[in-house]
């Protein structure tokens, strides 16, 4: 990773003092333990800064190669040099990505806008790092839908995040639908989500394939401030993915709902990595976490780590993990009503999916997500 | 109940915070060869343990202190401490030891005398650095158990300590554990031929005494094929301005069929409100299931030390063998716990469960730290965790970090976690029937820890719940 | 025997209690009835000291003392039972340790002979066979996972074992099938002997089927508004309470 090296090194970046204390991650480093980062950031990669150019009107936000080229009318665009990052941030790259970004892409979206955003990576053996900001209207609803297209990006890799802030009283909506196979660019996204009081966050991600990713995420909530974040993992082949989320009651009130769930075939390896933290001020909050997860494959792989940290005593707080596999009493009961083993396992894995994909409603996120998840599934 | 009041409850003196003043022979604060030739002459040891030490310092000397626990303290002068701290006359039987070390051990409610014996418990006492007597090692002998000193070990029985020793944790396995084996002054040695069940408990009391010394006891305990042992183990020590530092190690090996339980009652010095005084304790604490069916049980009630940091745990590595970990650990004034166990599925059908209750008061901060993990060859691992939190107050801090790991497809890993307080509901519907609000608090935190504390001797049960009390109320002698 | 004077009480910023007056008379039972809101449960919360209520003016002068300046487990000392309306689960606490332990603290405060284990399991079992409790009722832990049935039947076992002078029943009624009304009922019965006194809050009269109030208060607004016999209860039942409030 010389090239990068080397722009760091030109870096006059306030966030690069964070950045050295916390150093570039490698294996022993907590957040990354079981996602072997260091082969990935010790690679070469040719590495330019992104080029802004006008982007075209369309029907959602398509970032291309770093670049935004495509953006509808209900998005404002702009470029923020000087952005102001959050400098408790816990993971190395969310620091790293930044001082990497030239600007920060902003994107300004209108109150009760539902908003696609595509990622497309189209070079091979390159690094892309961006970081995109969304702001909420106050007491609005905002809805994203981020997905990928990296099919013609062997060996590249992709450093991005969102720092989004939620305002006073609106609620953000953030699906994530992520589909990679093993040839792609591997992703990291480290994000940041900031709650201002009564602001709600629905965070919800969709992780099919057989491709390396990892997104880490910082939510800090204000007085009343509550988020309801999923993730939905089903990886295969030789697949490493997963999620780093760490959420901070930092006010009373506070609360949290926090649900993973993985499936892992064959040699893939699951990552999810929870913490709620309850600070001394965070009085009468809730906190909920659940991990789940399915080995399916003989060499499949799961790490959970679902942490409570609480510094105070008026809070109700709980957290529940499970690492196994289909029930084989409930695999006996549909093979004596003359479903296939293989149609049993199935029907099941679904029902343990469907449970987090039906949280979407109806409509056509649903639609694709279901469809996407029954084909990653077969592979 | 007003929060002081609870305070006031929570932060009873120490009982067992009183010197004795023995004659006693200490070697000059520091850590270098010298010392190291100097504890293994006073111990009369063979040239192999010497060299083994001497290595063990070499290769410490290169490592550093690990801080990814949970925990804050001021660091540690390895070369102001004491390694070693000996009762001047080396006793040899009771009538030798010194009447004032009996009499430490009465205050503790620890006789060594006849009744003890009467209930049928035989104990090695380890007062500083060494063991000052073992009961009952006649009966014992009789049945082919070996219960002694591991000084004694060294010299009587070679053949099973460089079998053994070492062999569960790793001379070097981290920073605390290799200063244990470089400067380790004392310990118990059990042995357990095939097929024989102890018939008694077996049990030893550390307490540190002397001024800046630092404890480094080292304890190994083999249960042979189709034996059983039961082990208890309880430290105290006195009221000090400065920090003590305390750095056992424990290893067990149970062979096919075999069965060991090991309980802790753990009462060092707490220290004080602000964390001045008290014990640092890092243990390194863990047990081998070798043989099939074999099991290793760890039970351990942490009510002391300024700092722990310690995980007793299990390597599972014959088929269906068990590992369990139950665990109450207290933090109150400015103590803070850093605890938990890890399960090693290695053999098939290998089974582990973990109970864990931590009670945070004050300003004291309580972590569970846990690593269940299922190798790629355990089919049919199973585990479940509890671990819960009980929050005193609003200054003190609960914390869990369980760590779970499976690759293997056939494992099933379940773990929970709840965290609760003792609601003023509880509190007032116990003092409307006549209860006091100490009695109250008590009552709740017992009820709290029952899982773990019917899991103890009938004899340390007694023990652990009046200390409890100690920590938790009034009773203050 | 237990005299409320001119008592003021609210709980946050809100009064409830607005100058109340009560007199409970030595082995009487006294029916307090009231809608919704009246202050029922205050005053009962009141009485045994509830951290959720602050009494702002006013007296309780039970035994020649002012009771409110009692701490809970004093007053639970000196006889004063409430059935709690909800009473609260403590996981991990035995139901027999937990009573074992009420009643020795009475004993001791009384300066009587402490009743020894053996003892005290045989007069609970006693009494667990009486209100037609399940035997496991003294290995399991307190109210935890208890039915609300179970949970109302257990607080008559208390108070039968913990033989109180002044028993206060907060809605013991309420949610109980009839069967269960039944027991608990008998169970009051047991207790009247001439020298108890009984404060039965309540918000219907089904239980008055069971038990013969010698008084009745109508509680509105914070304040007895009207004090009779049990005839009261027929006019309420009747014509309801505006009938009453008419009648002021």
């Amino acid at each position: 990773m010389q090239a990068v090296t080397l722009s760091l090194a030109d870096a006059r970046h306030p966030l690069y003092e964070r950045l050295s204390e916390l150093g570039i991650p490698g294996n022993k480093t907590e957040q990354y333990k079981n996602f072997a980062i260091k082969p990935l950031l010790a690679k070469e990669y040719a590495f330019k800064e992104a080029k802004q150019v006008e982007p075209k009107e369309g029907s959602r936000v398509v970032i291309e190669n770093g670049v935004v080229v495509e953006s509808p009318k209900n998005v404002k665009i702009s470029f923020e040099e000087d952005f102001k990052a959050d400098e408790e941030h816990y993971d190395a790259l969310y620091f790293m990505s930044h001082v990497l970004s030239k600007s920060v892409i902003r994107l300004e979206i209108d109150a009760d806008a539902v908003v696609e955003i595509e990622h497309r990576i189209s070079e091979k053996e390159r690094l892309f790092a961006y970081r995109l900001c969304v702001t909420t209207p106050p007491n609005g609803r905002v809805e994203i839908m981020e997905t990928f297209d990296i099919k013609e990006s062997q060996n590249a890799l992709l450093l991005y995040g969102v720092d989004a802030e939620v305002a006073r009283d609106a609620t953000l909506r953030w699906v994530r639908h992520e589909n990679a196979e093993i040839d792609n660019a591997v992703v990291i996204g480290s994000h940041r989500y900031n709650v201002a009081k009564q602001g709600a966050i629905e965070l919800k991600t969709f992780d099919f394939g057989s491709g390396l990713a990892l997104h880490l995420y910082k939510i800090d909530l204000d007085n009343y401030a509550w988020t309801d974040a999923q993730h939905l993992l089903l990886a295969t082949k030789e697949a490493r993915r997963g999620n780093v989320v760490h959420i901070n009651h930092n006010q009373p009130y506070a609360k949290s709902v926090h649900e993973a769930r993985a499936i892992l075939k064959d040699k893939a390896t699951g990552i999810f990595d929870g913490k709620i933290m309850v600070g001394h001020e965070a009085k009468y909050s809730n906190a909920k976490q659940n991990s789940k997860a399915i080995l399916l494959g003989e060499h499949a792989h799961m790490y959970a780590k679902p942490q409570l940290e609480i510094y105070t005593d008026e809070l109700e707080a709980s957290h529940g993990s499970t690492i196994g596999q289909l029930e084989e009493e409930t695999l006996f009961y549909l093979r004596s009503r003359g479903v296939g083993l293989d149609d049993a396992k199935k029907m099941l894995v679904l029902a343990f999916a469907n449970t987090l994909i039906e949280t979407l409603g109806e409509g056509e996120a649903f639609d694709k997500i279901h469809a996407d998840f029954e084909a990653a599934y077969y592979v | 109940m007003a929060q002081e009041e609870v305070d006031k409850i929570l932060s009873q003196e120490y009982k067992l915070g009183f010197s004795v003043d023995i004659e006693a022979d200490t070697v000059a604060p520091g850590l270098n060869e010298g010392v190291l030739r100097f504890i293994s002459a006073k111990k009369e040891e063979p040239e192999w343990m010497l060299d083994l030490r001497i290595k063990a310092l070499r290769k410490w000397e290169e490592m550093s202190e690990p801080h990814w626990a949970q925990l804050d303290y001021t660091p540690v002068d390895y070369q102001s401490v004491s390694y070693f701290s000996a009762p001047k006359q080396a006793p040899n039987s009771l009538d030798e030891v010194d009447e004032k070390i009996l009499e430490a051990y009465e205050k503790l409610g620890i006789p060594l005398e006849e009744q003890k014996m009467l209930q049928g418990i035989a104990i090695d006492a380890v007062f500083d650095s060494v063991s000052v007597k073992t009961t009952y090692s006649k009966t014992l002998m009789d049945l082919g158990i070996i219960f002694c000193s591991i000084s004694e070990a060294m010299r009587e029985h070679p053949e099973l300590v460089k079998k053994y020793m070492f062999s569960v944790v790793p001379m070097t396995d981290n920073y605390f554990a290799t200063l244990n084996s470089a400067v380790f002054t004392d310990g118990t040695f059990v042995y357990v031929p095939k097929g024989v069940r102890c018939p008694m408990e077996l049990s030893t009391y550390f307490r540190i005494n002397a001024k800046n010394t630092g404890q480094f006891e080292r304890t190994l305990i083999i249960a042979d094929e189709g034996s059983y042992v039961s082990y208890n183990e309880g430290c105290s020590a006195p009221q000090r301005d400065e920090n003590q530092l305390h750095a056992a190690v424990v290893e067990l090996i149970a062979n096919k069929n075999a069965e060991i339980k090991y309980s802790t009652i753990q009462n060092w010095y707490p220290g004080d409100e602000k964390g001045k005084g008290g014990i640092y304790n890092f243990v390194t604490k863990r047990g081998l299931c070798e043989g099939e069916n074999s099991k290793i049980s760890w039970t351990q009630v942490e009510t002391g030390s300024s700092i722990t940091w310690k995980y007793p745990s299990c390597v599972l590595k014959g088929d269906n063998s068990v590992g369990e970990f139950y665990s109450v650990a207290v933090t109150s004034k400015a103590q803070q716990a850093d605890t938990g166990t890890k399960m090693i599925h290695i053999g098939k059908n290998t089974r582990s469960t973990i109970v864990s209750k931590g009670i945070s008061a004050m300003h004291g901060q309580n972590t569970y730290r846990g690593l269940v993990k299922v190798s790629p060859n355990a089919s049919g691992a199973r585990n479940h965790s509890q671990c819960d939190s009980l929050l005193i107050g609003p200054n003190c801090g609960a914390h869990t970090f369980p760590y779970l790991e499976s690759q293997n497809s056939f494992g099933q890993i379940e773990h929970e976690a709840t965290t609760s307080k003792i609601s003023d509901e509880q509190l007032f519907y116990l003092r409307q029937r006549n209860i006091s609000e100490e009695d109250a608090v008590s009552m709740i935190v017992h009820g709290f820890c029952k899982e773990v504390f019917t899991q103890l001797p009938m004899e340390f049960a007694v023990e652990a719940k009046e200390l409890l009390n100690l920590t938790l109320e009034g009773s203050v002698g | 025997m237990m005299n409320i004077k001119n008592m003021h009480a609210k709980i946050g910023d809100k009064e409830i209690l607005k100058g109340l007056d009560l007199e409970l008379q030595k082995g009487k039972i006294h029916v307090i009835m009231g809608t919704n809101g009246a202050g029922k449960s205050t005053l009962s919360k009141a009485i045994v000291g509830h951290y959720d209520v602050e009494v702002t003016q006013g007296e309780i002068i039970y035994k020649g003392k002012n009771l409110l300046e009692m701490e809970p487990e004093e007053r639970a000392l000196e006889g004063v039972f409430l059935s709690f309306q909800n009473p609260v689960e403590i996981p991990g606490v035995n139901n027999a340790y937990f009573l074992r332990n009420a009643l020795n603290a009475k004993e001791k405060h009384h300066g009587q002979k402490e009743t020894n284990a053996a003892e005290f399991l045989k007069l609970m079992r006693k009494h667990i066979e009486q209100l037609g409790m399940k035997p496991d009722m003294i290995s399991r832990a307190l109210n935890d996972g208890f039915s609300g049935g179970e949970k109302k039947r257990n607080e008559i076992l208390q108070m039968e074992i913990l033989q109180p002078e002044v028993i206060i029943l907060d809605e013991i009624d309420s949610g109980l099938d009839i069967d269960a009304l039944k027991s608990v009922s008998e169970g009051i019965n047991r207790m009247k002997n001439g020298e108890r006194t009984f404060l039965v809050i309540t918000h219907y009269s089904r239980i008055l089927d069971y038990i013969h109030p010698d008084y009745v208060h109508i509680l509105q607004d914070g304040k007895i508004v009207k004090t009779g016999g049990p005839e009261l209860v027929k006019i309420l039942e009747a014509e309801g309470y505006q009938a009453v409030q008419k009648d002021l």
